[in-house]
This record gives structure tokens, C-alpha cells and sequence, in this order.
């Protein structure tokens, strides 16, 4: 179980066999590669987005409103005449930043809570187990309106509620692979030796449970986007003028029997990020850990 | 002079179940005597055998001296101070002291490190960084015989008998007075068993540390041990010289143990006692001498009173805890026994294949 | 093996009670009079103090709580100030068209996803299997709701096919309105069913009953169908018990796309509104129903399961 991700972790990191090893592994997974250059394509382009957009997103033109694709604009113009491209290029930072700011929150609560229930006292455990059950009996997205109704629609509500929603699943692996450590014999050892619980807990579980961990998170990623840019969709996510793709794909909804190319602008940027970080994750998880999910 | 670890009327409980469930099932006690009542002393330098079936309760003594479980009640005392109520931090400096070599040589070692981080652990524990790491480790592989390029190897990358020799040099890496080896030979090749064995009494010549050993192995007994104590149910049986012992034996359990034991001499006649039957369950002790069940001498009085410990006039460190202890003579056995006894199935030649599965079958 | 039921029972309503609790200090933890949104700037003092009387907003929070579990416990999830109708009765009268578009499409990606899921199997490391493997990965992390736009697009928009929006009058309009959304949320599960199908099949086929039905020269259809199916299809079922929240979530944004009545698109237009009795009221029921089907689906699947069920 543990030693199946073994080759992922910081101790081979520093050497350049296993490293090597791993691309030579990855190139052969075609479709691991597909999603890599997709998630590098993506992510460049939200890094770089001003030097990429042609015109300002969220300025408003007086020229042509709902304008199919031209030489000038892209792919044509939103309701209020603004360039839907470069609203579509701009639009890739919300997402992108509210998957890495509520995963990584909800990475490191969740890792702390499973790090306790796992290796703290029994009735602890149990009390986080319930806690942690609680949260995850909530259908996602609703539990997500509800939220939005009471904090208002703002990004901050929406990372909050993804990290709030991913958090336990999290917690819930950090915990079963830290039970799974700490009966194990050389938790045992490290004890007779005199090690402490922090000791134990840093240096002998932490990396053991650091690896199925990152993929785990590495595959909710598109998850996060599709839930971030369906908030947006429905208006509760970003606040207008931000451009955001669920925001555009909205736009298109409503203009649908006038033009399909805001459709096409807002939903196809959400296909390939969730494509993209989908076929990276798989290939990631199918190298390291190929039995992950299945003990969920 | 004083020992070095004395051992008390150690008593230690295992709950079977949850509280809830055993309000739902209607169990009143749901626990376990893992340990009853033991009592044993290690002098300096020696080594002393704890030998048992397994579920036996040897391990579970080892594992409330080094402080991995908790006593109900009984003493620990090391080096004239007692250990056993002490907290995480207190005994802290005590397990400098003491060593514990666990079962599985290969699963005792924490995968994600290096050889050199594994062997060099016990220094960063007791904050004793000054030390020159890379050499530590080096003398401690070359201390156990293996090469100085293993110290960058992963526990993946290590056979069961290197990954011994490692947690063998892990151990010694502080030079402790004590080293607890809970089946040393548990899960290695025969050949391998004995050069760890060598290695380790060799070990124990130069540094004179005391070793308690946990097995089921009598030939590592007979190997490694001055004395020996047979387990039963939790409870020592007998206990004495390991020579003493293994030229006669006093309590039947003993005797059906070492008949069962594969004699390293080929011209030997076996000598086949077999225990009947399966070890009874802890959570459902016999009355009376709790070996009784499966005894081939068992009287009356076996089923009814507990046998107190008792030793012969010519060896009082000799004792054991038997209605009917077996003579010295195996003549008088003949006699002594009342009750028809048959022996033609207690001596069997070795062209006879015994009928029925050894019980104290090796793991 | 009861002893293990009555946990999962108690554990569900523990997990149920836990759930209301934080979400009825969530509501009043809010800044701001709940009265005075639903109201509206224009409020006088006596028309706000007599909707929190109404509302039960004048008693101390503990005595709210109290009455708001009693009132649960007989069906009652409070009053909708807007309508002037009990939430219960307008939750319930949406939830039908949840549920009917939940499991039309469940039943057809099961219906295609079996079949599909032993081909696959069957047919393993071919070319077909290869294609399909990357196809439904990408079914599965598409997002509904992009699916759901596009086929509005296309089917609905554009070829004017099928009809845009609405829930249907007759059995076959009904089922005609269905088309698109159950299309929307069903073909992930496609995907999903069939990856899970083909894999536990493979598992099963590797085994040795299975093999020894091979050497008596049975088909492999025949074998598939016979010996493995039944044990194969054991996951899948225990993954559409806990897949229901997902359900849920997806049947949120179709029916909002394809404006459909429902708990989905009930709760939306709630939000928007800030209507609180009837978001917590969606909330409710759909927890009821998520905790329920999980706790029976791990029920089940301890029971089913040889291995877990010596435990019990």
C-alpha cells in the first residue's frame, strides 16, 4: 500500500534516477502528455493573459454588440461589446486561483484534522469522523447555494465553500493512511527508541501520507473548476465586469437563440481545463499510486 | 549485587471489545490477562529466554518493559529505579538504555528513510547531535557486517536477513545496557537465522550487554539463553537454567516444547510428545492448573487447584508450577503415574510420521 | 450484524441533527435581520415585529431550535413568508420532477453503460478499449452544465429538434422534455458505470471459477453474462447510492438550464431572492435523502460483501 507511491517523495526527489524514471514513464502515457500540454497551456496563458488579450475585457465598446468572429475580434463580441477572446483568456485566472487557493487551504486543514484523528485518541477521532461525515452529507452544490445565500455571491464565498466541501475527504485519507502507519511496526520502533509524536508525526508519517495526498488534490482540480465556473454560471460566483468562463458561458446562455459563438467561447476554455487537469491527474495517479481510489 | 531489570508481579489487561458492544452482548469483563502475575529478574550480561506458543503473552511483556503498553499493576524496575509508571518523557531517558530489536525486521524500519537516517535515528532522538552522523553509521555497518555503501540504500532495496543486521545495528547504536529481541530469527532463511545468531551472541561478548530474547525457537534458546522461562496462558510455568532445563524438565508443557523441537542430531530417536489439542482461549481460562486441558498427566487435583510455584532442594533458582512435576528419573515416571498412561504414542520412532499436526508448529 | 445496523442508524441521525444545527446558527449568524430582507427597505417597526413573531425570531435561539426540530419531526420545514405557504408543501411539490429527471438518467446510462462496460472487457487492450478509456474519462470530467448548454444549442437551438425548456404536459411530452437534460446529467455516468463495470469484470474474469468455465468452452458473452455480470454489477450499485449528491448537483444546474421545474432550479431562484425558509428547506430534505442512500447503500454493500459481513 505504502510502498506502491514510495517513489514519490522528497527523499528521491534530490536524485535524478527517479525523476528520470518517472518522464520516461510519463512520455508513454499519450494521453497523460495531451493533458499536460493542455494544463501548461492554460496555465501560461492565465499567467500572461495581459500580453496575450487583444482588447481590453472588460472595457465596453460602442462598435459591434453579440458580433460573430472577425479579423478585429476573435472570437466576436459579448452583449456590451466587449471582446469575448480576451474576456475568455482573462477568464482563466478566477478559476485557476480559486482552485489553488481553496485546495491548497482545504490540503492543509485537512491534513492537520487527519493527521489528529488518526493518530490522536479514540474518542477525537470519532468526534472528527462524525464531523467530517456531516460535511460531506451535504449535496455539494446546494450546500454551496446556501452558503452563497448567507455570505453573498463573491469569489471568497465560492473558495470557501469548495475548500470547506474538499476538506474532509482529505482529512478522511490523511487519517486512514496515518491508522494504517501508526499500528504499523516501525511506528512501534521509533517509540521504543523515545521518538515523540511530533517526531513521528513529521518525519515518519507525514511523507507516507504527503504522496497519495498531492494526487488526490491534483485530481480534484478540474472538479473545482467546473464547480467554480457553475457558480459563476448561475451569478453567484464573480461579480460582474470580472471576466470569469462560467461568467461568459451565462452570457451565452442568455444570447443563445442570437449567436452561439459565446457559448462556444464560454464552455470551451471549461472543457479543456477539466480535460486537461483530468488526463494529468490520471496519468499521475496510474504512475505513482494506481490503487488510490479505490480505498475511498 | 543488584539486577539489572526486575520485572514484578506484572499484570497486563487487553480490552476485547468496546464498551457499547459489550453493553449490547451483556459481557461484564471485556478484557483480556495478556500478562498474569509475572515475575522475573535480569542480572548484567545475561540473557535470559522468554519461550511460549504465540498469543502466549512474551511479546506483550517486552512491549510494557520498553513502555509500548501500559501494566495494570506490577513493578518495572531498571537499574534500581522503577520504570513502569513513568510518563512518555520521563522514560525517555531510560530507553537510551535499552534497545528493542522488533519481529518483522523489514517492517520495523521506517520505509521513507535511508539506511544511514534509519541507523543514526536513536542519536537524533536523544538530541545527540554533535555526533559525526556518516561515521556513526559506518561503525555501526561495519559492527554488524555489512558493507559502508549500504548506508544509502531504502529499506525496499534490503533482504530480511540485511534488514536484521540493520535493526540489529540500530539497537546496539547507543550501546545499551539492555536489548529485547522479540524473535530474532522470525521471518530469515535457516542459514541466515544462524549467522544473525553468531552475530548477535559475538555482539553481546564484546559489549556485554544483557539481551532478553522472545522466541519460540528452542534452538535459539539453547543457542543464545543462560536461563529460560516457559510461558503459558500469560504466566511463567518454569523458569531456571537453560541447561538445567533442557536436561530436565520439570512441568509436562516444558517437556511436550522441547519433544517437539527438531533435534539438530540426526541419529537421535525422536522423542514426540505432542500437546493435544489448541491452546485454550484467554477470555475463557481453565480452572485449576490452567495447562491441564491438554496435559497427558492430568489428575484430578489439576482440574481443581491452582499449583503455586515450587523448586527442587538442589536448584532453587529452578522452579515451576505443577501438581506433578516430571522426575528426574524417567523410570520413576512409570511408577509416580497412576492413571494408564499410553506411551506408545509418547515415543515414536522416527519412521513413524506422527499422526496429528505438532502444535507448537515454528511460524 | 444489528449492532453494526443501529450505529448506522444512530450515526445518520446524529449526522442529520448535526447538519440542521449548523445550518440554523448559520442562518442567524448572518449579519443583518432576516425579516428586514424579506421585507424590504419599506418595512415599518410594527410590520417586521410581527413577521418575527411569526417567524419565532423574538425567543431565545436554544427555544428556536427546539421548536424548529419539533416542527420536523411533523413534516414541518417552516413558512414561506413570499407565498404564504408552508416550505414543506413547496419543497415537495418540486421534488417529484427532481427525482423523476434523477433517475431517467440514471436508468439510461446504466442501461448503456453495462452492456458497454463488458464489451470493454471483453474486448480489453484493443484499439476500441484504448479509444473509449480516454472518451470516458473526458464524459466524466466535462461538467453537466457545459454538456447541457451545448445540447440546448444544438438539439434545441440550432436544429430545433427537441424542445428548449419546460417539463412537458403528457406522458410523451414529459418524456420528450426529458431527452436533453437526462442526456446532460446521464452521460457521465456512462462513462463512470462503464469504467466501473470493465474493471471489476476483468477482475472477476481473472479469477479461477471464471476460468474454469472458460476451459469448458463457453463463450466469452456467455460467461460474462452468466458467471460474471452478477458479481461485477456489485460496485455499480453501491456507487449510484453514494453518487446521489452528485446527481443532485448536476440536476441543479440542468434544470436551471433547460428551465425545468424542480429542487434545483427551486433553491437557485431562493438564493437570488434570499428567501432563507426555502434554501434551508432544500437543504434539509436533500441532506435527508443523501444521508439515507449512503447509510443504505453501506448497509447493503457490508452486507453483501462476505468479508465485511464476518466483522458485523
Amino acid at each position: 500500500m505504502v510502498i506502491v507511491s514510495s517513489r514519490l517523495g522528497p527523499n528521491d526527489a534530490a536524485e535524478a534516477g527517479p525523476f528520470g524514471a518517472f518522464l520516461r514513464q510519463f512520455r508513454k502515457n499519450r494521453v497523460g502528455v495531451v493533458g499536460a500540454v493542455l494544463v501548461i497551456l492554460i496555465v501560461a496563458s492565465a499567467i500572461f493573459a495581459p500580453f496575450v488579450v487583444t482588447h481590453d475585457p472588460t472595457r465596453i465598446m460602442v462598435g459591434p454588440r453579440l458580433a460573430p468572429p472577425s479579423l478585429d475580434f476573435i472570437l466576436g463580441t459579448d452583449q456590451l461589446g466587449r471582446d469575448t477572446f480576451s474576456r475568455a483568456i482573462m477568464g482563466s485566472r478566477i478559476p485557476l486561483l480559486a482552485a489553488s487557493v481553496s485546495l491548497s487551504s482545504a490540503l492543509a486543514v485537512g491534513l492537520v484534522l487527519g493527521l489528529i484523528a488518526g493518530f490522536g485518541p479514540r474518542w477525537l477521532d470519532n468526534l472528527l469522523l462524525l464531523v467530517f461525515d456531516t460535511i460531506r452529507s451535504f449535496p455539494s452544490i446546494i450546500f454551496a447555494l446556501a452558503m452563497i445565500a448567507l455570505l453573498g455571491p463573491s469569489l471568497a464565498s465560492v473558495i470557501l465553500v469548495i475548500a470547506t466541501t474538499s476538506m474532509p475527504i482529505y482529512a478522511r485519507v490523511v487519517r486512514t493512511q496515518t491508522e494504517a502507519q501508526r499500528s504499523s511496526e516501525y511506528i512501534a520502533a521509533e517509540r521504543s527508541m523515545g521518538a515523540g509524536t511530533t517526531r513521528i508525526l513529521a518525519v515518519h508519517i507525514l511523507p507516507n501520507v504527503l504522496g497519495p495526498l498531492m494526487i488526490l488534490v491534483s485530481m480534484d482540480v478540474p472538479a473545482v473548476i467546473a464547480v467554480e465556473a457553475g457558480l459563476s454560471f448561475l451569478g453567484m460566483g464573480v461579480r460582474p465586469p470580472t471576466p470569469d468562463w462560467g461568467a461568459i458561458l451565462n452570457d451565452g446562455y442568455n444570447y443563445i437563440d442570437r449567436t452561439p459563438w459565446l457559448v462556444i467561447a464560454g464552455g470551451i476554455p471549461i472543457v479543456l481545463a477539466t480535460l486537461g487537469f483530468t488526463f494529468l491527474g490520471e496519468a499521475l495517479r496510474d504512475i505513482f499510486d494506481p490503487k488510490l481510489r479505490k480505498d475511498l | 549485587m543488584n539486577p539489572l531489570l526486575r520485572v514484578k508481579d506484572l499484570h497486563v489487561r487487553f480490552r476485547t471489545m468496546g464498551p457499547l458492544k459489550a453493553l449490547a452482548t451483556g459481557t461484564k469483563d471485556p478484557f483480556i490477562d495478556a500478562v498474569c502475575g509475572v515475575s522475573f529478574e535480569i542480572r548484567k550480561g545475561e540473557t535470559l529466554a522468554l519461550v511460549g506458543e504465540s498469543g502466549s503473552g512474551k511479546s506483550t511483556i517486552a512491549r510494557t518493559i520498553i513502555g509500548l503498553q501500559r501494566a495494570v499493576s506490577g513493578s518495572i524496575t531498571f537499574d534500581g529505579q522503577e520504570i513502569e509508571d513513568l510518563s512518555r518523557t520521563e522514560r525517555k531517558p531510560y530507553l537510551r538504555r535499552m534497545a528493542m530489536m522488533f519481529q518483522d525486521p523489514l517492517g520495523s524500519l521506517s520505509p521513507r528513510l535511508t539506511v544511514q537516517s534509519l541507523l543514526t535515528e536513536p542519536f537524533r532522538i536523544h538530541g545527540l547531535k554533535d555526533c559525526d552522523v556518516g561515521g556513526e553509521a559506518k561503525r555501526l555497518l561495519r559492527m554488524v557486517g555489512l558493507p559502508a555503501d549500504f548506508a544509502r540504500r531504502y529499506p525496499h532495496q534490503l533482504s530480511g536477513g540485511q534488514a536484521r543486521r540493520i535493526g540489529i545495528a540500530r539497537a546496539l547504536a547507543l550501546n545499551p545496557d539492555l536489548i529485547i529481541a522479540d524473535e530474532p530469527t522470525a521471518g530469515l532463511d535457516v542459514s541466515v537465522q544462524g549467522e544473525v545468531l553468531n552475530l548477535l551472541a559475538r555482539l553481546q561478548d564484546e559489549l556485554g550487554m544483557a539481551v532478553l530474547i522472545i522466541t519460540h525457537n528452542l534452538n535459539v534458546v539453547r543457542h543464545m539463553a543462560d536461563r529460560m522461562a516457559i510461558m503459558y496462558l500469560g504466566r511463567f510455568v518454569e523458569v531456571g537454567s537453560t541447561e538445567r532445563i533442557f536436561d530436565q524438565p520439570r512441568h509436562p508443557y516444558t517437556e511436550a516444547l522441547l519433544a517437539a523441537n527438531p533435534e539438530p542430531d540426526p541419529d537421535a530417536v525422536l522423542n514426540r510428545i505432542e500437546v493435544r489439542g489448541e491452546m485454550p482461549s484467554l477470555l475463557r481460562r481453565p480452572s485449576g492448573c490452567e495447562f491441564h486441558t491438554r496435559c497427558r498427566y492430568a489428575q484430578d487435583i489439576c482440574g481443581r487447584v491452582f499449583p503455586e510455584p515450587s523448586s527442587t532442594p538442589d536448584d532453587t533458582e529452578h522452579s515451576f508450577r505443577c501438581h506433578l512435576p516430571l522426575e528426574r528419573d524417567p523410570a520413576t515416571l512409570f511408577e509416580r503415574r497412576l492413571s494408564p498412561v499410553d506411551f506408545t504414542s509418547r515415543i515414536t520412532s522416527r519412521h513413524r510420521p506422527s499422526a496429528s499436526p505438532r502444535s507448537v508448529a515454528p511460524k | 450484524m444489528w449492532l453494526y445496523l443501529g450505529k448506522r442508524i444512530v450515526l445518520a441521525i446524529a449526522i442529520i441533527a448535526i447538519a440542521v444545527t449548523l445550518l440554523f446558527l448559520m442562518i442567524r449568524a448572518v449579519p443583518g435581520d432576516p425579516a428586514a430582507v424579506l421585507l424590504g427597505p419599506r418595512a415599518t417597526l410594527e410590520m417586521k415585529a410581527q413577521l418575527h413573531q411569526q417567524m419565532g425570531l423574538d425567543k431565545p435561539l436554544v427555544v428556536q431550535i427546539v421548536a424548529f426540530f419539533g416542527g420536523l419531526l411533523h413534516g414541518d420545514l417552516g413558512f414561506d413568508v413570499f407565498s404564504q405557504r408552508p416550505v414543506a408543501d413547496i419543497v415537495f411539490e418540486q421534488l417529484p420532477y427532481t427525482i423523476e429527471l434523477i433517475l431517467v438518467s440514471i436508468f439510461w446510462a446504466v442501461m448503456i453503460a453495462v452492456p458497454l462496460g463488458c464489451y470493454l472487457a471483453i474486448r480489453r487492450n484493443s484499439l476500441v478499449d484504448q479509444v473509449a478509456s480516454v472518451v470516458t474519462v473526458a464524459t466524466i470530467a466535462i461538467p453537466s452544465f457545459v454538456v447541457a448548454v451545448y445540447v440546448l444549442l444544438i438539439f434545441a437551438v440550432t436544429l430545433r429538434w427537441l424542445p428548449a425548456i419546460g417539463a412537458g404536459n403528457n406522458f410523451r411530452d414529459v418524456l420528450i422534455h426529458l431527452i436533453l437534460p437526462a442526456f446532460a446529467i446521464g452521460i457521465g455516468w456512462v462513462g463512470y458505470i462503464s469504467r466501473l463495470v470493465r474493471a471489476s469484470m476483468l477482475e472477476i474474469l481473472g479469477e479461477n471459477h471464471v476460468r474454469m468455465a472458460r476451459s469448458f468452452g463457453l463463450s466469452e458473452w456467455r460467461i460474462v453474462a452468466r458467471y460474471a455480470l452478477p458479481l461485477a454489477i456489485l460496485p455499480t450499485v453501491t456507487i449510484i447510492g453514494v453518487g446521489i449528491a452528485w446527481l443532485l448537483s448536476s440536476a441543479v444546474f440542468v434544470e436551471v438550464v433547460f428551465a425545468r421545474p424542480g429542487i434545483g432550479a427551486l433553491i437557485v431562484s431562493a438564493v437570488n431572492t434570499r428567501n432563507y425558509p426555502i434554501v434551508m428547506g432544500v437543504v434539509l430534505v436533500t441532506t435527508f435523502l443523501i444521508v439515507t442512500a449512503t447509510t443504505l447503500s453501506d448497509v447493503a454493500n457490508a452486507f453483501l460483501d462476505p468479508r465485511t459481513r464476518e466483522k458485523l
